[in-house]
């Protein structure tokens, strides 16, 4: 049985489902990463003066230099979605390939970060910002790994998709890169939160 | 056949690119400066609403993409996010003492 309104638009929602499903998703998304900023609200406020310096713990150069990285791999799956709809396959897997890349690279540099205060004897039970911080940086680190995989899965399957079904795939594009917009978008506020203020 | 419709965007997805990058310059900049907590929590959630607007509005195609689903969609979840944070801000108004535990 046919998946129903991939490609034509539901009478209903005027949407094709896929693109309903993910932004359900993303809402519920949006309430998971919000209950953890509520919680380092909660926990900031409530431990009053006895908080840490968060800049003196954490690597700002290297966080700033990750934001660059996301935000480009933002434009290269927007880009990488606009050149299917302008039917040009190879710059599609360039920018595709690129966002891969830039993702891979931003968990790279995550992962010194991580190295970096490990080896400084700073760990999740050290303090309570530090368990904030790896726990919201890490559950967003495995959304960017969760990205990474489909994402190459749908480069690995991409050109049996344009030869079969060209708008199918533009719109499956569509939502991965709606999901990978929601990532970027997380980090815009993580950067911040956790390293700047 | 070709989205042509597509191609004026790509402009405006360049545009969007320098605008992030510029504001996370900004943003790393606006934090050295000492305007107190309140002052520098404030502005760095200014900045990155911001971002995120554009974040949203150009690269997710809300500005765009007129379909009144996704808005309700987001209108309700907006709505559970601000109770979401509303009940931290009354945790700060419970003046329940229930004093120290007794031992034993």
């Amino acid at each position: 049985m046919d998946i129903p309104y991939t490609t034509a638009e539901h009478p209903e929602t005027r949407l094709y489902n896929g693109k309903l499903g993910i932004w359900l998703f993303l809402a519920s998304e949006v309430l998971l990463f919000g209950a953890f900023f509520s919680t380092y609200i909660l926990l900031r406020v409530g431990a009053g003066g006895n908080w840490p310096v968060q800049a003196e713990l954490l690597n700002i150069p290297l966080a700033t230099v990750n934001t660059v990285i996301l935000i480009t791999s933002s434009v290269t799956m927007v880009m990488a979605w606009a050149s299917l709809k302008m039917e040009r396959f190879g710059r599609f897997q360039l920018y595709f390939g690129a966002t891969i890349a830039l993702a891979l690279a931003f968990l790279v540099i995550k992962g010194f970060e991580y190295g970096a205060e490990f080896s400084h004897h700073r760990y999740p039970k050290t303090n309570t910002f530090l368990a904030i911080y790896f726990t919201m940086t890490g559950l967003h680190g495995v959304h960017i790994l969760a990205g990474v995989v489909v994402n190459l899965y749908h480069l690995a399957t991409a050109r049996r998709w344009y030869r079969d079904d060209k708008v199918r795939l533009a719109n499956r594009i569509e939502i991965a890169g709606l999901y990978w917009h929601f990532v970027d978008l997380v980090w815009i506020f993580l950067f911040p939160v956790l390293y700047l203020i | 056949m070709a989205d042509h419709h597509v191609e004026k965007h790509v402009r405006q997805y360049l545009i969007v690119f320098a605008a992030l990058l510029v504001l996370t310059i900004v943003t790393v900049l606006a934090s050295r400066i000492d305007i107190g907590m309140a002052g520098g929590i404030i502005l760095a959630m200014i900045i990155a609403g911001v971002k995120g607007t554009l974040v949203a509005g150009v690269f997710m195609h809300l500005f765009s993409d007129k379909r009144k689903i996704v808005y309700v969609v987001l209108i309700y979840t907006g709505i559970f996010l601000l109770v979401l944070f509303l009940l931290t801000a009354l945790s700060y108004g419970d003046t329940l003492d229930l004093g120290t535990p007794e031992s034993g």
